[in-house]
């Protein structure tokens, strides 16, 4: 009896005080808060300087929430979810579309012009189907993030050449390294290194074959088995690093920081810290440059450049549209132009000043203290501000701006080539691509170590065409032959930043 | 105590005393073999940045620092999670406690009727389980989803401990407790008078077991709790290592956005979170080492 | 005459033998009613949080689609039915097979190896006489328990690496150095290794608590009679705590089927999946991209079969061999 009454006026008591809040919030014309579920960060994102910038510069309150577990979030929008929207990879974006768990949001976006307009025509496409809209698409700008950086000072030192253009060339490079220097000519942990593959005609997983019009596997192409072949070789030859299929970040940052190797894959945030360590430890001119993906038999060279789009905001099914209504408010209110300056950048004169050429440059050390988080809580990306507020980014330090413009400028005089299947919304691509990739990358780590026989080559392809290669190839080619626009889209890839280098796409 | 002045009134033979010693130079190389890495970690907490990348940090801290410390400690994060923990493992335990006693003292009982069954009940689910989707159906059903409920109830009966607690309990000699009957104890009161009394140490140890196993649980956490205010310090911990590296807990690529920015979470401050999150629960075992003394039981017993 | 009288006997005795058993019976429940009560806490706990979740398992025999109905336990009644599709599925998977057969291997080598050592761990420690010494010597076994296997990892292959310090050692010796991570032949001691390095020292806490229960009386008459340390140990400590040991293998083997995913999770590597891809690992890999709930259920439910399998048996043998068990 007692807990009856007990639980009764407890149920009294929220009724009362959520219509208070809910009266407070109309009388002043506010929205109620929109709850957010976001991926998993180490940092509290209600608690950040940047949530409350955010609050002070819209006045629209957002709780956040974050998922860790993608079983976890699937039984949670399953079952009927209290949150407004919530961040999905894009894998699992195109897995709950296919199982219609995302609400259409088309018909809400109409009145929402501002929210069509920031975000590129290639996000959109990304998140459309038959005309309804299930996401606010994240796009990521075509952008080189590196090839192999090497030591240009021990280059200079002994009279190395960077200058390679095929296969043969790196092959004499690294016994020309390795004989000169003692050290070890090349560390990483790839399956496939994208600048070596190059040279081999490999850039995508899976690309369109010119003669057939079909989507194909680089298991097709007869550069993978010389790629593995010549790996392989250079591996047995102690020319690349004998713990290649166990090195992970860590051991490739203190192979580079000690200096005991001379050339990895270098995004252009990592020689930063090698620098650092070269030079505190006694290497004054401790720099590096970039090589970038060899030219193949044809001349060709292939920059594979990351773009497409990573992460996609959604609404889940069971949502209502007044709710949505909310969400969409703080989409874009987030999207409008100084605000995406404010919450990526912090403020003109306190955390960045523009240079001549008029690139926000961070002010540290307030900068990273400030604004380290700030990229984490967009909702779609300002097409027209983002290439530009992203700047100061890559400029928190020249050694990252240097690695960075290396690296672009000399990959985009060769042009860029985007992903085919970056668009790729077919179920069996959420079914078997990661699967399927993990395979490759497990075989070709084992070939190249030896701990496998290239002879085994045919078997591997017959059980990767086993474990749904074949489904996936074909659902590939289906699709691309129904919607030719989105691979031509893909694989066109313009870039922002171009211009910021001064060429235009090939 | 009154066991050390036994053996020293009977003497040691030389024999014995090159045993002794044998015995603990053994000991301190593999306890030094345990400790060593520890120290390492410590030290690399310690030391510089640089110091760290090269490698060059072994028990000792090289570039002393202590600008690693405060910046983990200056993350708002890392006090909410920390307070999670802590209450966590306190009500968790306190909890668990009493229910694996109350659980565990019947079974000890040979003589209780449908004693096979019941054990049978609970070794059962240890071995079997209904899998996620139910086990979250049910949480959300019952209000546990982003609370702490969720982290301290469903624990609070582990049948591991409950099984090596009525182990324990067997080994008491069952005169005592009849004696205790005679008098007219009920069987709460024999349990709490007679059996608990008697059984320090192993209390003890299955209070350590819990406590460290509610500090380490990151797993309930990283399904349950949405609520950045809700996680506990494990899971900070978890999704602070997890940053670090090329692929999400779910093997995706990351974003080169999420690379960059993990760039800057070096592993000098990672290894003070590290050592930040061990140390309180570390402390927890040497305050239950008094309980561990050879013959405690049969001097409670007596006294 | 006295054929019949004896008859007599047998059949009164056999009845009177039923009655007291059911008397017994009687009086056994009506002294445990009391004890029932106090079961109730934990029984509702097991209940709740096991027992009503366990129908999940019919999972694993359809083919799940979390969003088929209007929530996932809509859906799993409106999941069609498969029977054993999922089981199938499994076999016919060569690396299966092989994850099964490293379990077995890693498992058994833990147990074989393993666990013997954190019991003679804990006798040797009893044996310490100063106070003082035998607190710290404890306290700093159990501090690797505390460590992450991510970082245990790194640790372990900063001195078994291809640079480490062991290498250096057997070059500096003469020999070649030893791909450690990277070779079949070494990757099983390897894991072995570390675990028995990382969770030794916590092992040996219940066995010393187990060791404090042992009258001192019984070692006061071990040495009346002369029996040096070796003798006490053997005659005294170890039967004191045999009990607890053979608790503690049964247990351990209802965990056979989890050969330790959290560490092989972090220390293999493709070129030693033939020695050292396990069922949870192997699971985990396969799962990647995908959210297959039905066959995820299914290896659940095959690993729980063979731990109780393994569980029951050992409980079994252990009660007729060494008259102590479990239940």
């Amino acid at each position: 009896m007692k807990k009856r009454v007990l639980s009764l006026l407890i149920a009294a008591a929220l009724v009362i005080a959520s219509l208070g809040v809910m009266g407070a919030a109309a009388a002043e014309g506010e929205q109620p808060t929109v709850k957010l579920l976001a991926q998993a960060q180490s940092f509290d994102m209600n608690e950040d300087i940047v949530a409350k910038m955010l609050y002070e510069a819209t006045g629209l309150s957002v709780e956040y929430s974050n998922w860790n577990d993608e079983k976890a979030l699937v039984l949670e929008i399953s079952s009927g979810t209290e949150y407004d929207a919530v961040m999905l990879t894009a894998n699992l974006f195109q897995q709950m579309k296919n199982a219609k768990a995302l609400k259409d949001i088309s018909g809400l976006l109409e009145n929402h012009q501002d929210i069509k307009d920031a975000i590129s025509e290639k996000g959109w496409y990304y998140v459309t189907e038959d005309g309804a809209v299930y996401g606010i698409p994240n796009v990521d700008d075509a952008v080189y993030t590196g090839g192999l950086g090497y030591r240009e000072d021990i280059f200079a030192e002994n009279d190395i050449s960077a200058d390679v253009e095929t296969i043969d060339d790196f092959y004499n490079l690294l016994v020309e390294i390795k004989d000169k220097t003692g050290l070890i000519p090349l560390t990483g942990s790839s399956a496939v290194e994208a600048v070596i593959a190059s040279g081999f005609g490999l850039s995508y997983d899976f690309v369109v074959d010119e003669e057939t019009d079909e989507i194909k596997s680089w298991l097709r192409n007869p550069g993978m088995k010389e790629y593995l072949v010549w790996m392989n070789k250079v591996y047995n030859e102690g020319l690349i690093d004998i713990d290649w299929p166990v090195n992970n970040g860590d051991t490739i940052n203190n192979k580079m920081s000690t200096g005991a190797a001379v050339m990895t894959y270098a995004a252009h945030w990592s020689p930063l810290n090698w620098v650092n360590a070269l030079r505190e430890s006694g290497d004054e001119d401790a720099y590096f440059d970039q090589i970038v993906p060899l030219a193949d038999a044809n001349g060709k060279r292939h920059i594979a450049v990351s773009n497409g789009v990573s992460n996609v905001w959604c609404v889940p099914a069971t949502a209502s549209d007044e709710r949505t209504e909310y969400f969409l408010n703080v989409v874009a209110s987030r999207l409008q132009e100084d605000v995406y300056w404010m919450f990526n950048d912090g403020y003109e004169g306190t955390h960045y000043y523009f240079d001549e050429n008029h690139y926000p440059i961070p002010i540290q050390p307030i900068f990273n203290d400030d604004m380290k988080n700030g990229d984490k809580y967009q909702i779609g990306r300002n097409q027209y501000v983002h290439p530009f507020s992203w700047m100061a980014r890559v400029h928190k330090t020249q050694v990252q701006w240097d690695a960075f413009y290396d690296a672009n400028s000399k990959a985009a005089y060769y042009g860029f080539e985007g992903k085919p299947l970056t668009f790729a919304s077919f179920p069996e691509y959420a079914e078997y691509y990661g699967a399927l990739n993990t395979l490759c990358n497990d075989y070709f780590k084992q070939v190249i170590a030896g701990t496998e026989s290239i002879d085994s080559y045919d078997d591997f392809v017959a059980e990767w065409e086993a474990s749904g290669g074949v489904e996936l190839e074909a659902a590939a080619t289906e699709w691309y032959h129904a919607n030719p626009g989105l691979v031509e889209m893909a694989r066109e890839s313009y870039s922002p930043y171009n211009s910021i280098f001064g060429y235009e796409i090939n | 105590m009154a066991n050390k002045r036994k053996g020293a009134a009977f003497g040691l033979t030389a024999g014995e005393r090159v045993f002794e010693f044998v015995n603990t130079f053994i000991l301190i190389v593999i306890g030094l073999m345990m400790l060593l890495p520890f120290l390492q970690m410590a030290s690399k907490s310690f030391s510089g940045e640089t110091a760290v990348l090269t490698g060059n940090v072994w028990f000792w801290p090289v570039d002393f620092q202590t600008g690693t410390y405060k910046y983990v400690l200056r993350e708002s994060q890392f006090w909410s999670s920390l307070k999670v923990s802590v209450i966590v493992t306190i009500l968790g335990t306190a909890g668990a406690m009493i229910i694996t006693c109350l659980t565990a003292y019947p079974l000890s009982k040979t003589w209780l009727y449908g004693r096979k069954f019941f054990v049978f009940l609970f070794v059962f689910c240890m071995l079997f389980s209904g899998g996620m989707v139910p086990s979250y159906i049910l949480m959300k059903a019952i209000g546990f989803v982003n609370t702490m409920k969720v982290l301290i109830i469903p624990g609070m009966l582990g049948i591991y401990n409950m099984i090596l607690l009525k182990n324990f309990f067997e080994e008491i000699p069952e005169a005592l407790e009849e004696s205790a009957q005679l008098d007219g104890a009920g069987s709460l009161r024999t349990l709490i008078s007679i059996v608990l009394p008697m059984s320090l140490p192993a209390i003890a140890t299955i209070g350590l077991f819990y406590a460290v196993g509610y500090w380490d649980n990151y797993m309930t956490g990283l399904i349950y709790i949405q609520k950045p205010e809700y996680k506990p310090l494990q899971l900070y911990l978890y999704e602070l290592v997890v940053e670090t590296q090329h692929v999400d807990n779910a093997g995706n690529p990351k974003t080169m956005e999420a690379l960059e920015d993990a760039a800057l979470n070096t592993e000098s401050i990672r290894s003070a979170t590290i050592m930040l999150t061990c140390v309180p629960i570390m402390c927890v075992y040497p305050f239950l080492q008094k309980y561990f003394v050879k013959g405690l039981r049969v001097g409670s017993v007596k006294g | 005459m006295t054929v019949e009288r004896r008859t007599m006997t047998l059949k009164e005795a056999k009845l009177s033998a039923k009655r007291s058993d059911r008397r017994q019976a009687r009086y056994r429940l009506r002294r445990s009613l009391p004890l029932y009560v106090l079961l109730i806490p934990g029984l509702l706990m097991i209940l709740v949080f096991h027992y009503l979740p366990m129908y999940g398992v019919v999972i694993g025999f359809k083919d799940y689609n979390i969003f088929a109905g209007a929530n996932p336990i809509d859906a799993i009644s409106v999941s069609p039915w498969v029977g054993l599709k999922f089981w199938n599925k499994l076999w016919i998977q060569s690396k299966f097979k092989q994850a099964i057969t490293n379990t077995f291997i890693i498992s058994a080598m833990k147990v074989v190896i393993g666990f013997p050592i954190p019991v003679i761990l804990a006798l040797m420690i009893n044996e310490v006489r100063r106070t003082g010494t035998k607190r710290v010597l404890q306290t700093v076994m159990y501090l690797p328990h505390f460590i992450s296997w991510v970082v245990v990892g790194a640790l372990f292959m900063n001195l078994l690496g291809t640079s480490g310090i062991v290498n250096k050692i057997i070059v500096s010796m003469g020999g070649t150095t030893q791909k450690f991570f990277m070779d079949n032949k070494w990757f099983r001691w390897v894991l072995l290794l570390s675990s028995i390095w990382k969770e030794s020292g916590w092992g040996t806490i219940v066995y010393l608590a187990a060791i404090t229960g042992i009258d001192p009386a019984l070692y006061e008459a071990a040495r009346i009679d002369r029996a040096n340390r070796f003798q006490q140990i053997w005659y005294v400590t170890l039967p004191g705590i045999a009990g607890t040991v053979v608790m503690m293998l049964i247990l351990r083997l209802g965990g056979i089927m989890d050969a330790g995913f959290a560490q092989i999770q972090v220390m293999y590597n493709s070129t030693v999946y033939k020695s050292g891809d396990i069922i949870g690992t192997y699971v985990f890999r396969e799962g990647l991209g995908k959210m297959n709930w039905s066959q995820g259920t299914i290896v659940g439910l095959f690993n729980s079969l063979i731990n109780l399998i393994l569980m029951f048996g050992g409980n079994y043998l252990s009660r007729r061999w060494t008259e102590k068990s479990i239940w």
